[in-house]
């Protein structure tokens, strides 16, 4: 889903997640990573991780000042197979109302959404490391270093309540802040880039929002839709098993015909939510990343302003200057560092969004061409030997 | 006037020769020939004629068409019954007409005994004009549409008047081309009066749709949304379908209650076909006797055909059943897939709306475009999925519904057979007891009653066998039917799904570009 940002040549680090395993409910990912880097112990290194690891990773990143003018890459998403157990787990229950074949071919179908979960959750885990991986700052970061070589469990133990209420906390100013973004606190911006910037992303990231929604209805009812091919094709079969035999080929020709369009139709479904609802997905997680970029920027500017307003009313009393000056001086280090960074950031993030957009949508276009050609000569195929037959 | 002659021993293997004769085109030639008419489609089960000829000499097939046995043929004519010879008495009270009517077939195949006939002449002469028509193979010259769907009246007493177009080149209507309008209970009173002439004697004869109050309400109520559009569509469009299954039965063709349905500009109000009304009451009320007495039945079969067919249409019942139902899920998710496209379309739209990289925004505002024209393919898809599949699926299971109904009436019918068979006997034992007993008087009277049951078994058993020959030719040609109507069907909607599959392909492909053009 993304492309990794080019690397200076002699810094050669290759990070992926080898091997994932399902137990109980944990993910534990298995994350190899071949680097020249002095700073690595071994050329090759291999651990094993899991989900909170990773949580744990991004919030250092956040909570790091001194990447406050970098789009930290958006966590991955908790692997969620809740739906997909539940359903198998009814379908186990003993639905009566199934035959054998029916129930086989559900069986068979929601062991495929499963493992499409699960390869989604390793990609999405794989996505997430190899961002850092490829961000020239970042890549340098001690913890990264940590998780990646430090063979021990990491042992994070899952936010306690009093850290999960200070992040919650700290989300609520963070959005009483957002009115900063907004322009309704009256701060002004001087450079348009950020000003378009501003307008732009807020809107983006709700739009887009939507419209990941949106695609997921759609994927989730092509779902369905398959899954009625099923009841379809098996009573078919029983039909042409039972029938008169003039009508006894048309039946059980149909019962193949729609058993194989189900497992089209259940492909369009699963592209359609690659392609489609996870690019959307990713990007509503990278915006909002962006406009948390914007955000403190803007507050490096409030800060900034403040310590204008705190070194003029020092020189007005003549009292304390040097040390509000010298602030002053580190607050608009800080606002120039951060913008300039906070630039560079926009920038690579809209070439990041038009390429991995322009990817998934030229490889959806691709393989729904590719899905409708075989649904339509394997319908066209039947309908010359039903034709043939009548 | 009805000849006393025995009919000989029939055994099953009489039946294939019954066949093979309606088959061969050898019974027309000859007859036809001296009707001066022109060559003959070979299309048997289309002539009504044919029908009643062959049905009305029961067990003895191969007399029938030989010309040399014409002289037998004729005598052999009064004997039996037919009841598929309406044009001979229109019936068109919704009363049960009497069972067997006097047929002789022989006016129709033999000219030259016309004086000899027990029926009219002007009957025969339309059925001739009929069999010249059949002849030329425009039997099934007759096309029907059921259009223009209009409100007539306001709030509760309001309803749907339908346009029932007709076109055809059978003399036996007054004009080629000709339509009327007709509301729905019109078509219920239609199927009432069929059913109650027809059903009993072993015709299959198409069931009417199904009343609908809430659908109804909604329209009478006024209130114009989609779903009251929609409901009005399904039932024209099942009206058609009923009309063209019926008109295509070749008994039921002939029947003067059809005629006037699809000709005539007044028809009286059919008022017994309202949900509550008395006889709607009464309608129910004997449904479910019929259901208790049918499981008290209990008959010897001792033809091994009829009992494979209940089985046989047992079966079918079940599995129709089970198709319909997932294909009717299979209609309702596609709906929904609609919907969810048409709106994921508009927020994509919305996106390539906000975003600020021109052509990013215009690839995006394209595939708002192309997912907009795939809902609109999904809806016609779902329209097919209703109207050609499911809705043929629904036709079929009320249909075997019918072919059930008949064969409980064969049940029915044996079963009064048996009784009066028992009710001989007893009046059989209390006349030998009278003749012990010295009575003249009361003697006289039971040997009158013999003579009377003896009348009635002999009846019972004609009327037995004639429903089991109607029925078996019957079921024969409803098969038939089934399996050209399936067959036709698949057809139709793999071609439904061919055209979706390559308009999806032309959608794509005109947006690939798009998307490739993005830098």
């Amino acid at each position: 889903m993304e492309e990794p940002m080019e690397m200076p040549p002699g810094e050669e680090s290759k990070v992926e997640i080898s091997d994932a395993v399902s137990e109980r409910d944990k993910v534990k990912f298995t994350v190899q990573t071949k680097s020249s880097l002095p700073h690595f112990t071994r050329p090759a290194l291999s651990v094993v991780r899991q989900h909170e690891d990773f949580v744990w990773l991004h919030d250092t990143f956040s909570e790091n000042d001194e990447y406050a003018g970098i789009i930290i890459p958006p966590a991955p998403s908790r692997p969620d197979f809740e739906a997909s157990r539940e359903k198998l787990q009814r379908l186990g229950e003993g639905n009566s109302t199934l035959t054998r074949e029916e129930f086989a071919k559900m069986k068979q179908e929601l062991e495929g959404e499963y493992l499409a979960i699960f390869k989604k959750t390793v990609a999405m885990h794989e996505v997430f490391l190899q961002r850092l991986a490829a961000h020239p700052v970042l890549r340098r970061d001690h913890n990264f270093y940590v998780f990646l070589e430090y063979d021990q469990d990491l042992s994070v133990r899952g936010k306690n309540r009093k850290e999960l209420l200070g992040g919650f906390f700290r989300n609520i100013v963070k959005s009483a802040d957002e009115a900063l973004i907004t322009g309704v606190s009256g701060l002004k911006e001087v450079d348009e880039f950020f000003e378009h910037e501003r307008t732009f992303l807020l809107e983006y990231n709700t739009r887009v929002r939507d419209t990941c929604l949106k695609a997921d209805r759609v994927m989730r009812a092509h779902k369905s839709l398959a899954e009625d091919y099923i009841p379809i094709s098996v009573a078919l079969s029983s039909l042409g098993t039972q029938e008169v035999c003039q009508l006894q080929m048309s039946f059980l020709k149909l019962a193949e015909l729609f058993e194989r369009l189900r497992k089209l139709e259940g492909r369009v479904a699963s592209d359609e939510d690659l392609k489609l609802s996870d690019l959307f997905k990713y990007y509503m997680r990278d915006s909002q990343a962006a406009k948390d970029l914007l955000y403190r920027r803007l507050r490096a500017l409030a800060d900034y302003e403040n310590a204008n307003k705190a070194l003029d009313r020092a020189r007005m009393r003549n009292k304390e200057v040097k040390p509000a000056e010298a602030h002053q001086q580190l607050c608009c280090q800080r606002f120039e560092q951060l913008s300039a960074s906070a630039k560079q950031e926009l920038t690579d993030f809209k070439s990041r969004r038009i390429s991995a957009f322009r990817k998934n949508l030229i490889e959806l276009a691709e393989l729904e061409l590719k899905h409708a050609k075989a649904s339509s000569l394997l319908l066209r195929n039947t309908l010359i030997v039903l034709k043939g037959d009548a | 006037m009805a000849a006393e002659r025995e009919p000989p021993p029939l055994g099953e293997a009489r039946q294939p020769e019954l066949e093979e004769l309606e088959d061969g085109e050898d019974l027309f030639t000859s007859t036809v020939s001296t009707l001066e008419s022109s060559p003959l489609s070979p299309e048997p089960a289309s002539l009504p004629t044919e029908d009643i000829s062959i049905n009305s000499n029961g067990p003895k097939p191969a007399e029938i068409i030989l010309d040399d046995d014409r002289e037998d043929l004729f005598a052999e004519a009064t004997e039996e019954v037919s009841l598929d010879s309406p044009e001979r008495e229109p019936i068109l009270s919704p009363d049960p007409s009497p069972a067997i009517t006097p047929v002789t077939p022989t006016t129709l195949v033999t000219p030259r005994m016309e004086s000899k006939s027990v029926t009219a002449p002007v009957i025969f002469d339309r059925s001739r004009e009929e069999i010249e028509e059949e002849a030329n193979g425009d039997v099934f010259d007759i096309e029907i549409n059921v259009s223009d769907p209009e409100k007539v009246g306001d709030g509760m007493n309001a309803y749907m008047a339908y346009r029932v177009t007709t076109k055809t080149s059978l003399s036996m209507f007054h004009k080629n081309e000709f339509s009327v309008k007709r509301r729905f209970s019109d078509f219920l009173g239609l199927h009432s009066k069929l059913a109650t002439k027809y059903l009993h004697v072993g015709y299959i004869v198409p069931p009417a749709p199904e009343k609908s109050i809430v659908g109804m309400t909604k329209v009478k109520v006024g209130k114009e949304d989609s779903s009251s559009t929609e409901f009005v569509e399904k039932r024209r469009a099942a009206l058609e379908r009923y009309l063209q299954r019926t008109v295509k039965h070749p008994t039921l063709l002939q029947d003067p209650d059809l005629r006037q349905f699809l000709e005539s500009s007044e028809l009286p109000r059919a008022v017994n076909t309202q949900a509550l009304s008395g006889a709607g009451i009464l309608r129910m009320v004997n449904k479910a006797a019929d259901a208790v007495n049918k499981m008290t039945i209990k008959m010897n079969e001792s033809d091994a055909w009829f009992e494979e067919k209940q089985q046989q249409f047992e079966n079918l019942d079940q599995q129709l059943r089970k198709l319909h139902a997932s294909v009717e899920a299979l209609v309702c998710h596609r709906k929904e897939l609609s919907a969810n496209t048409a709106a994921f379309a508009k927020s994509a739209a919305m996106l390539g709306n906000s975003e600020d990289h021109t052509a990013l925004s215009r690839a995006l505002s394209q595939l708002a475009e192309v997912e907009e024209k795939i809902d609109q393919l999904h809806q016609e898809q779902a329209f097919a999925d209703f109207y050609v599949f499911s809705e043929l699926l629904g036709d079929y299971i009320r249909l075997i519904a019918a072919v059930k109904g008949v064969l409980d009436h064969r049940m029915k019918c044996w079963q009064k057979w048996q009784d009066a068979q028992v009710t001989l006997q007893k009046k059989r034992e209390a006349e030998a007891k009278l003749q012990l007993a010295n009575k003249p008087d009361k003697l006289q009277q039971a040997k009158d009653e013999i003579k009377e049951w003896e009348t009635k078994v002999q009846q019972g058993e004609r009327d037995f066998e004639q429903i089991s020959k109607t029925i078996r030719k019957e079921v024969g040609r409803f098969e038939k039917e089934r399996v050209k109507d399936f067959k036709t069907v698949i057809i139709k909607y793999l071609e439904s799904l061919v055209q979706t599959q390559q308009q999806l392909i032309k959608y794509w492909e005109a947006f690939l570009p798009e998307a490739k053009a993005i830098a």
